[in-house]
């Protein structure tokens, strides 16, 4: 998959996410004791929302969105596409208003998808759609068994790497027993 | 371990640590520094890729210095006379 690609993916997930949660705030007006809605405006839980609490993947994308997630809320009430578009770049402060006048070159509609998009790349360059997601979610619940999610940190060098089996130092288990003993 | 196999395995090396960050940054699709270190990596595997075709010529079909045909001239692993340890 190449850096285009990845990113167009990156931002229909959020742009799916941005309808999610605009159902969501609507929600929100008619019946403020939902579930839903309380995710909504508390953003951090939104995996509780589409109940996959349990699949780190799902954990990791909507965690990336925390942020831009908030907003998108606050956009479905003004103006959804905008705002999803901006989530994709992950720019949580970024006011829709504000910053088109800032930005050069920006003139018509479409012409600010193609800035945004390619925004988007040298924002995955720069490194700005990094989010932490933690080891373990912030509430366990009581009688599940959680699996640490791995967290990005040295790595062996290539040649070690490559004798281990893994360039990863936490997931090198080297079998080292025999019958439930040290051998 | 000659100079020309020594070459191959690190470029083995940095092939395998490629495909560990690939499969890393399946799970952790927003890491950036794992982002970074694949853009890295891939660097240095082309950097090796093309030392080693310079000094022992193209190593795929889809080398940049090589003819339809001519990397397939070389010997094949058959051919390839090793020790054997017993």
């Amino acid at each position: 998959m190449t850096d285009h690609q990845y990113l167009q993916y990156m931002q229909n997930l959020q742009n799916t996410q941005a309808t999610q949660n605009s159902q969501s705030a609507q929600n929100a007006q008619s019946a403020p004791n939902m579930q839903g809605a309380q995710n909504a405006q508390s953003a951090p839980n939104m995996q509780s929302v589409q109940g996959a609490q349990s699949n780190p993947n799902m954990q990791s994308v909507q965690g990336a969105q925390s942020n831009p997630n908030m907003q998108s809320v606050q956009g479905a009430q003004s103006n959804p596409n905008m705002q999803s578009v901006q989530g994709a770049q992950s720019t949580p402060n970024m006011q829709s208003s504000s910053n088109m006048s800032n930005m050069p070159n920006m003139q018509s509609n479409s012409n600010m998808q193609n800035m945004q998009s390619v925004q988007g790349m040298h924002s995955m360059q720069s490194c700005e759609l990094t989010v932490e997601v933690t080891p373990l979610p912030a509430q366990t619940v009581v009688a599940m068994a959680y699996v640490p999610f791995q967290q990005f940190d040295t790595t062996y060098t290539a040649e070690k790497g490559f004798n281990q089996g893994t360039i990863f130092p936490d997931l090198d288990k080297p079998f080292t027993g025999k019958r439930g003993v040290l051998r | 371990m000659t100079d020309q196999e020594r070459l191959m395995r690190q470029i083995n090396s940095y092939r395998f640590m490629s495909w560990e960050l690939h499969i890393f940054l399946d799970t952790h699709p927003n890491n950036c520094e794992a982002a970074k270190k694949l853009e890295e990596t891939r660097k240095k595997i082309d950097e090796l890729t093309k030392n080693y075709e310079d000094a022992y010529g193209p190593m795929g079909e889809t080398s940049n210095q090589t003819s339809r045909w001519a990397w397939i001239t070389g010997p094949w692993p058959w051919e390839i006379e090793e020790e054997v340890d017993n």
